[in-house]
């Protein structure tokens, strides 16, 4: 018997040189559904991956050995001034690797606002609604039994239904899943349906190619469209790098809102809007921690498996998330003799998340090695989001019986009880003060109908090039507001049945 | 307080400050790497530096030993950061670290060390006594200065990060780890085993209409 999933390794011994009709550049959510669909559709697609491609039995739930493996700067990837923290994968799967496996179908509202604001056609939920029907089947999204359901997921939604509001049970993609609480370390049994093991084993089973370890950094242009994507290859083994050429007759960039906007920046693309890099939106989110006198136990099963939607419509959600303890000692700035008391009682803790729909805006920009270099922190709007989420928070803890719930303040800020939580209201939300992180990247190469005021077309498309498209969450003019992979799946098979049928036009 | 002219001074990077450092990456190595005896009070003695250093020089070993000796105190039933716990997996860490790196780490490094006059101690952080290395430590945190803020959070993100997700720590906190190595689901307790076939049926199925 051998695996089913055939590990492509980093071997290289030369240079690469290839030719398809299709170049894909990213295996994430958007790029792996689109090389997939292309392939399927009979062209020849090569499917590039800055990450290794590391699989099931590469995945050893130690944060230590992972995290440098994953993400891109080993998950220490943040904002210019060190204020957020900004999660990205560098694997094959991209960010579906190493996430939590939610599936939010887009909000209708922002959906609307696109049209009506950006002018971006067949982007309604009616238009979408076909492709995220088809991704939702190749990745078996589903509600996560109750069941399922851990401790911490439970205690969220017993505190906001103690206070009459309104909560649920997260959709995901997952298969068989057998709890063990480890996803966003890679999921070691193939149970998350992550591109990893969707939507990339199709496209190779189509006929594209996985080229592993191999970063585009920038195109040889010919008049008003792309010629070849160069770069490297490198060997994972010695570290050697060696040249890579791809010929195609249509080019895909989907490495995510920062590392696409990075290589069209570094490539020097011409963009008529200015806007490339512009328009950063990064779901800004901050984190609470709960003690209780019960045993949580919330490292047990699913982590993150509950909301509340009560705030949606002021841009907020509170999601249950349990962290390893890494990752919450660091997150939670639980540090010296205090910090050791919460840590000390880490099976009695409760986590949630409050994630924004910012009104804010950054921008990508390049380094002087030409790495991206990230200016964002939460205006004064979303600062007040942060607030009034943290205090529902807060309170919803509360209710469910949490003895003191822990906020990642400079100098500490514990809440002994629900007569405290106005404390929340005298927080200065400055970098490095207030605890914030991004998993969520969106907006640098927004749609638009128009080409001052946008960097693609509706589909993708550069709009001053007939074959150089980004098919990401760069795309999204504005934050979904939920989390995102199957929007930006979606939009790929969107992009993907577009460029079949116009075939004539993008792949000649 | 720390003023930006001294911070200048020590000609600190504001691009990319500390990013590396303060991560998770920075654990890479952590769970490798030998644990000095670690129970009880930290001592002169128990913090000798290793005979064999790769990045930092013995002093900055001995600032970073002593910060997250003070930011990871060590209790009854668990060990400190200190005692090399932190230090030494910064050090390993480090040595695959790009230059610039380890020079902004080593320049923070320094910087913590002779600070403590601005902040009203008298001496270098490494010799103070433990309840002025406190003192030192809220002032930073606090600062008003944005690039004082983010020395401190760069360090106390890469000593919690490399200190808890060292195995040695999980005890006192209850944490019983991975599974692999504990549960076998059919693939072997390694989990090296083959999976047949996808568990998800519709991989490679037709999408229907």
């Amino acid at each position: 018997m051998s695996d089913w999933l055939k590990q492509v390794p980093s071997d290289y011994a030369g240079d690469v040189s290839l030719e398809a009709d299709v170049c894909v550049v990213g295996s994430g959510a958007g790029g792996a559904v689109l090389a997939s669909e292309l392939a399927e559709a009979g062209f020849k697609v090569v499917l590039l991956e800055k990450g290794a491609h590391h699989t099931r039995r590469d995945f050893n739930q130690q944060e230590s050995a992972m995290m440098p493996k994953l993400f891109e700067d080993g998950g220490a990837r943040t904002t210019r001034d060190g204020g957020m923290m900004v999660l990205h994968a560098r694997t094959v799967g991209g960010s579906t690797a190493v996430n939590w496996a939610i599936c939010f179908d887009p909000p209708a509202r922002v959906l609307d606002e696109w049209a009506e604001k950006h002018g971006i056609e067949r982007i309604r939920l009616d238009d979408l609604a076909p492709h995220l029907k088809r991704v939702r089947h190749v990745l078996n999204v589903q509600p996560l039994p109750e069941t399922q359901v851990n401790r911490n997921g439970r205690l969220l939604l017993e505190g906001a239904q103690k206070l009459g509001m309104q909560g649920g049970i997260f959709e995901h993609s997952r298969t068989a899943c057998v709890g063990s609480g480890f996803c966003i370390l890679g999921c070691a049994y193939d149970r998350k349906q992550s591109m990893l093991v969707t939507y990339v084993p199709r496209a190779q089973a189509f006929g594209a190619r996985l080229v592993p370890s191999a970063e585009v950094t920038g195109f040889e242009e010919d008049g008003h469209q792309v010629s070849a994507a160069l770069g490297t290859v490198t060997n994972q083994e010695t570290g050697k790098q060696y040249a890579l050429r791809v010929e195609a007759k249509l080019f895909c960039v989907a490495g995510g809102a920062i590392s696409t906007p990075q290589l069209l920046l570094k490539a020097g693309v011409r963009d008529p809007s200015g806007r490339l890099g512009e328009n950063l939106t990064l779901h800004p989110t901050t984190a609470a921690i709960a003690v209780f006198d019960e045993p949580v136990r919330g490292y047990e099963g699913i982590h993150f498996s509950t909301y509340v939607s009560d705030l949606e419509s002021e841009g907020i959600i509170i999601e249950s998330v349990f962290a390893y303890p890494g990752l919450m000692a660091a997150a939670g700035r639980l540090w010296g003799a205090r910090g050791a008391a919460v840590m000390a009682q880490y099976e009695h803790l409760a986590a949630a998340i409050v994630l924004l729909h910012d009104d804010g805006r950054g921008r990508v920009g390049l380094g002087a090695s030409g790495e991206p270099v990230i200016d964002y922190w939460v205006n004064e709007t979303d600062q007040a989001k942060f607030k009034r989420g943290l205090a529902t928070l807060a309170k919803i803890y509360f209710a469910a019986g949490a003895r003191e719930v822990v906020v990642p303040y400079a100098g500490g800020l514990t809440l002994k009880g629900p007569g405290e939580v106005g404390r929340l209201d005298a927080m200065r939300i400055e970098p490095n003060r207030f605890a914030a992180f991004s998993a969520h990247q969106m907006g640098t190469a927004a749609m638009g109908a128009d080409i001052h005021r946008s960097v693609t077309d509706s589909y993708g498309r550069l709009h001053s090039y007939r074959n150089l498209f980004v098919c990401d969450g760069s795309l999204m003019p504005s934050s979904i507001g939920v989390n995102p992979q199957i929007t930006i799946a979606a939009l790929a098979d969107r992009t993907a049945h577009h460029l079949i049928t116009h075939a004539e036009r993008y792949l000649r | 307080m720390p003023n930006r002219s001294f911070l200048d001074a020590a000609q600190m990077s504001r691009r990319r400050f500390l990013v590396h450092a303060m991560g998770w990456g920075a654990a890479g190595l952590a769970a490798s790497l030998p644990l000095a005896a670690c129970q009880g009070a930290a001592s002169r003695a128990a913090r000798a530096v290793p005979a064999t250093l790769h990045v930092f020089s013995p002093a900055e070993w001995r600032t970073l030993d002593a910060v997250a000796g003070r930011l990871l105190p060590a209790g009854p039933e668990r060990p400190g950061g200190g005692n090399g716990l932190v230090a030494n997996a910064a050090d390993a860490l480090l040595a695959s670290a790009p230059m610039s790196l380890r020079r902004e780490l080593k320049q923070l490094l320094q910087v913590f060390e002779w600070a403590p006059p601005l902040n009203g101690r008298w001496g270098a952080f490494s010799g103070l006594r433990t309840a002025d290395q406190q003192a030192v430590l809220e002032a930073w945190e606090q600062s008003p200065l944005g690039l004082g803020r983010r020395g401190f959070a760069g360090l106390m993100k890469l000593s919690a990060m490399l200190y808890y997700m060292d195995a040695r720590a999980w005890p006192a906190i209850g944490y019983p780890g991975p599974w692999i190595g504990r549960f076998d689901l059919g693939y072997g307790l390694d989990n090296q085993g083959d999976m047949a076939e996808p568990v998800n049926p519709n991989v490679f199925a037709r999408i229907p209409a």
